[in-house]
């Protein structure tokens, strides 16, 4: 499954287009990475749990992105766009979308 | 009545939790049913992130067009979040909830626009209203917005 | 460039799972691990206590005691004769630290204790004792109370226990709520506990002052008069049921070999 965000897959030509396919994780950190992060408040720097938690909750949305794109018959997917919003304290939605296609 | 009294703080506890389990499940899936049987009947318009039309054809006028939707959380919902935000992991009950809200508002802004021939360069904007300033979610905002195109050539529908 | 246009079979975004399944064991874990540190906590909270010495619990007392007690109703002779009983019962109880009884009107038949040393006798309490024996047995309740610490411990377990459920919960107040009923479920059970220790020291108190323990369970019996006994209730109630005190009293009195006697005459009109 070739992934891009521009409107093509360089090198390739688009035959046909299946509409737009999206994944979406939400995910809640634990206590654990709380404190840690309320102790990093103090003295700053990254927050490598969270960084952490959310390239997971990323990797897991581009999977469930592609694999609807499979379904729908597609083997690529362009201009990905991605979008984070945080929905509840302690909670963050990682969003992926983009267009299915398919690519020859 | 009177003997419900010693057990007044936990029907407190249980009953929000009990109603908005019953009430959440019932309105999710017919919100679900909704979706599916309006997803199908507007298979026939193409939609693309992209930002170039697939359908040949003059273009004859093109048009911001948007859909939006506000949901809120069940009880429920709301309960197995904050034990979620415990222990960690992800929170099915919100996967759910925000997977809807997003079909919801693509649906709604392709039937602002009917008799376009195609949406492009979709994109979503989500937001979280809370009525409390602190703690538990009070509502998603989702905005899809895209440009609606409409072409001159009879025969693309 | 085609458009073919397809949906897919199955929904990747959401999990496929009872939504249930997943509250109910979290819930479930949390709540025995909340049970099971509250439990430890509360033992530490009691070591403590049990450790303190006299002037620093005299001090602790001296923060949170009403600086102004309220005054009561009336003065007058009833309240100087429950005086004197509770000083007559204090060689027995072996306690020295401040006891001032003060008698209010209320129709609510109890008798409460306020750190401090005060001890709120409300009138209509008088009705429902037949004599000296069972007044006293309420007031050495009440001076069990003090003897013991309890108000320390409360104002201890309220510190840790909440403190501690605030660390966790921390911002999400949904939690918070989830987690109430453990809460709840474990201050009342501490409450009971401590309410049937005092039972059982007031039981030793009167036998001493009296040689016997007749009219213990005066107060208790009529108080329990015409009420049901909710099966169950008793998990949230902060003090054991009536019946309950009963039994528990007439089982130590057994086991400590304690008879019952004559009574005294209330001297204290009603």
């Amino acid at each position: 499954m070739f992934l891009s965000n521009i409107e093509t897959i360089p090198g390739k030509t688009i035959t046909a287009s299946h509409g737009v396919v999206s994944g979406s994780t939400v995910r809640a950190k634990h206590v654990g990475r709380d404190i840690m992060a309320g102790l990093k408040n103090i003295v700053g720097g990254e927050l490598r749990g969270y960084t952490e938690l959310l390239n997971e909750s990323r990797d897991q949305a581009i999977e469930r992105m592609k694999a609807q794109a499979q379904q729908m018959g597609a083997n690529a997917i362009v201009n990905v766009r991605f979008s984070t919003s945080s929905v509840a304290v302690g909670a963050a939605e990682i969003y992926v979308y983009g267009t299915a296609v398919t690519v020859a | 009545m009177e003997a419900l009294f010693p057990f007044l703080p936990l029907l407190v506890w249980i009953v929000p939790i009990v109603l908005g389990f019953v009430f959440g499940q019932i309105n999710e899936k017919r919100h679900y049913r909704s979706i599916h049987a309006r997803e199908k009947a507007w298979l026939h318009l193409p939609t693309t992130a992209s930002r170039y039309p697939i359908l040949p054809g003059h273009i004859v006028r093109s048009e911001l067009v948007g859909g939006s939707v506000v949901v809120s959380v069940d009880y429920f919902k709301r309960a197995a979040a904050g034990l979620r935000s415990i222990v960690g992991g992800p929170v099915k009950s919100y996967e759910s909830l925000l997977n809807r809200a997003k079909r919801e508002a693509v649906l709604r802004l392709k039937e602002s626009c009917p008799g376009a021939h195609e949406i492009v360069n979709l994109r979503l904007e989500t937001s979280s209203l809370s009525n409390n300033a602190r703690g538990s979610i009070g509502a998603v905002e989702i905005y899809a917005f895209a440009t609606a195109i409409y072409l001159a050539d009879a025969t693309a529908v | 460039m085609k458009y073919e246009p397809s949906l897919p079979q199955h929904n990747d975004n959401v999990i496929q799972e009872h939504p249930l399944k997943d509250f109910l064991s979290i819930l479930i874990k949390l709540a025995a691990l909340a049970l099971l540190g509250f439990f430890l906590l509360g033992l530490l909270v009691d070591a403590v206590v049990d450790r303190m010495d006299a002037s620093t619990e005299a001090s602790l007392t001296q923060l949170i005691a009403d600086k102004a007690a309220p005054a009561p109703v009336r003065g007058g002779t009833r309240e100087v004769q429950l005086q004197a009983l509770v000083d007559s019962l204090r060689s027995c109880a072996r306690f020295t630290g401040p006891a001032t009884v003060h008698l209010t009107e209320s129709d609510t038949p109890n008798a409460v204790v306020v750190p401090g040393g005060h001890i709120y006798v409300f009138s209509a309490l008088l009705k429902n004792v037949q004599s000296e024996n069972g007044l006293a047995f309420v007031l050495a309740h009440e001076m069990a109370h003090l003897a013991h610490r309890d108000h320390l411990r409360a104002l201890g377990r309220g510190i840790v226990l909440y403190g501690l459920a605030a660390l966790i919960s921390g911002d999400t107040s949904a939690l918070a709520g989830v987690l109430a009923p453990v809460q709840q479920l474990g201050d009342a059970s501490y409450s009971r506990s401590r309410e049937s220790a005092a039972d059982a020291r007031a039981l030793q108190v009167l036998a001493c002052r009296y040689g016997h323990a007749g009219g213990a369970t005066e107060f208790f019996e009529a108080l329990a008069k015409g009420k049901r006994d909710i099966p169950g209730s008793h998990y949230f109630q902060s003090h054991p049921a009536m019946q309950a005190r009963i039994a528990a009293l007439q089982a130590a009195m057994a086991q400590q070999g304690i008879k019952t006697g004559v009574v005294t005459p209330l001297a204290v009109p009603r």
